[in-house]
């Protein structure tokens, strides 16, 4: 076995033993299940809070669910899964600073390059995987009950959704090879986020941002074409580079 | 051939100066104590050795190759126990030497039989709990296995007896001192009756410099008999004893210098006054002391 794929499986073995692959399969598995269930139970739970409101005068509409609505609250309730495993991820790097299990490992000779490509691996095989069971699950409840046909652009959105996860974890990666605690990766990713998101009240700059891609209502609904997102998929790929760039070198040269 | 040389080594932190101008050379097949106060730097040295720190000026050899910062190209002739080893606690003692057997590039046959081995040495063959339930003195017997794992020529310790118990520490001395016959033992510690035990070569650090090296024997013939405890059985006759010396007593212990007094004539006054010691004891200066008097200078 290379030395490289050694310290991948670690990695994984570390994660299965630990419990997060248990916990994380399950959250994702909910998260895909959720998504059908709230657009299918929705209009039912309004009904009936509308019925006891009727009283004071208010009536409450419901039109009938469609894919739509199924896939709108999954976009909607996604980045859940995304907060879950950014917070499991904040120490990737950082929880063995502080335990000093690489000490061992470099002293051995491991060249750091694979100690970090292998963890960036592993933060981006979970994302990916986990991610598109949660999708794919989603997919099959809705097409069951729905036709999915109203949906435009579903695997595109879907996509685009899945590359603002990745760019996030990307970043925890990264700001967690720089920093010393987990807490001090979850600040950063936080700092970043608040960025993007304040940016993004200024016209002119939101089509070019990160958050742009979670913003897929419209393009699900026909209403906007997929090309609008090309210049935040643009801009976040180089983003994530130069994290992946930046974050190496520093690593590189740590005191560990 | 010395494994280890070390020369003029110079590392400070911020305005603090830890190594200032080290010097120090470690033969083969030694076992090396390596003395010195908390903080004067041991950590740091060897470190500096790893490569996992850069100095600012001097230069390290391992087996005469030079040693860089973040380079690791000399660490395959070094296996390394850190002073608190920390090891994957969701893996048993086997899985993490073979572990570091694949890390390393051996080969399969050979990390299994040589993990047998290393277990059987450090009492941990049947051990098959995993290793976030170790206690100190588990993870140290893991961590010389691990250290010992590739068959390195210099193993370095920092500290491995400090926070064991007494059984603890003599079960870790004893594996060292039989590490000796493949390979060569840099050892860090603050506890001297450890290096009083086992080490063949000692050297203290003080003020960023070795102020005394060389082998056990020659240190030791620095601790030369300062003098005698004589001690009595009843403070009358420690004082009839220090009248005729013009010593001073202590209750019923006296203290001679061997300059001023012969031993012979100690022993005719006792006898010709009929006075039995209760032990007369030949004091010759410990490490310790030695320590302290280095220190102090």
């Amino acid at each position: 076995m290379s030395t490289f794929a050694s310290f991948f499986r670690k990695e994984l073995t570390a994660r299965k033993r630990t419990d997060k692959i248990t916990a994380l399969t399950i959250i994702f598995l909910f998260l895909g299940v959720l998504a059908p269930a709230t657009a299918k139970f929705m209009p039912k739970l309004l009904e009936k809070f509308g019925d006891s409101m009727t009283d004071s005068g208010m009536t409450i509409t419901v039109s009938e669910p469609t894919a739509l609505s199924s896939f709108s609250q999954f976009f909607g309730n996604f980045s859940i899964g995304l907060i879950v495993m950014i917070v499991m991820e904040s120490g990737v790097f950082a929880g063995e600073y502080s335990s000093g299990t690489l000490i061992p490992v470099l002293t051995k000779g491991l060249k750091r390059a694979k100690v970090y490509f292998a963890k960036l691996l592993t933060v981006i095989l979970l994302w990916t995987v986990y991610y598109w069971i949660s999708f794919s699950v989603m997919y099959g409840y809705t097409a069951y009950y729905w036709d999915t046909g109203v949906v435009n652009n579903g695997f595109i959105a879907g996509f685009s959704a899945y590359a603002y996860g990745l760019y996030l974890l990307i970043l925890t990666a990264a700001f967690s090879a720089m920093a010393s605690t987990g807490i001090q990766t979850l600040i950063a990713v936080g700092a970043v986020y608040l960025g993007d998101s304040l940016l993004a009240m200024v016209p002119k700059l939101s089509d070019w941002l990160p958050c742009r891609l979670i913003k897929v209502e419209q393009i699900i609904n026909g209403k906007e074409q997929p090309d609008v997102l090309l210049p935040a998929f643009g801009v976040t790929a180089a983003l994530s580079i130069a994290a992946v760039i930046i974050s190496k070198h520093i690593f590189d040269k740590k005191p560990i | 051939m010395n494994i280890l040389e070390i020369s003029e080594l110079r590392k400070s932190f911020g305005d603090k100066t830890v190594l200032d101008g080290l010097t120090l050379n470690v033969p083969e097949h030694s076992i090396y104590g390596f003395i010195g106060r908390s903080g004067a730097g041991k950590t740091t040295t060897m470190k500096i050795v790893l490569g996992l720190l850069r100095s600012d000026s001097g230069e390290v050899r391992v087996a005469e190759e030079k040693v860089s910062f973040g380079e690791t190209a000399t660490n395959r002739f070094i296996g390394y126990l850190p002073d608190v080893p920390e090891f994957y606690g969701f893996m048993t003692a086997a899985e993490y030497l073979r572990f570091c057997g694949e890390i390393t590039g051996m080969q399969g046959d050979d990390i299994k039989t040589r993990s047998a081995e290393l277990l059987e040495a450090v009492g941990l063959k049947n051990e098959k709990h995993r290793i976030k339930g170790y206690s100190r003195g588990m993870k140290q017997r893991l961590g010389i296995a691990q250290a010992l794992l590739g068959r390195p020529k210099l193993l370095i310790c920092d500290e491995p007896t400090s926070a064991l118990d007494p059984v603890g520490r003599k079960e870790i001395l004893d594996i060292l001192q039989n590490a000796r016959e493949q390979t060569t033992v840099l050892f860090s510690t603050h506890i001297l009756s450890d290096i009083d035990k086992i080490c063949t070569d000692a050297a203290i650090l003080e003020g960023g410099k070795i102020c005394l090296s060389g082998g056990i024997s020659d240190l030791r013939s620095k601790m030369s008999s300062e003098g005698y405890e004589l001690e009595l059985s009843r403070p009358e006759e420690a004082a009839i004893i220090a009248e005729a010396f013009g010593c001073e007593t202590e209750g019923c212990r006296i203290v001679f210098s061997e300059k001023q007094h012969s031993i012979g004539d100690l022993m005719r006054s006792l006898a010709d006054r009929s006075i039995r010691p209760v032990h007369l004891t030949r004091l010759e200066r410990t490490l310790d002391e030695l320590f302290a008097e280095v220190i102090g200078k």
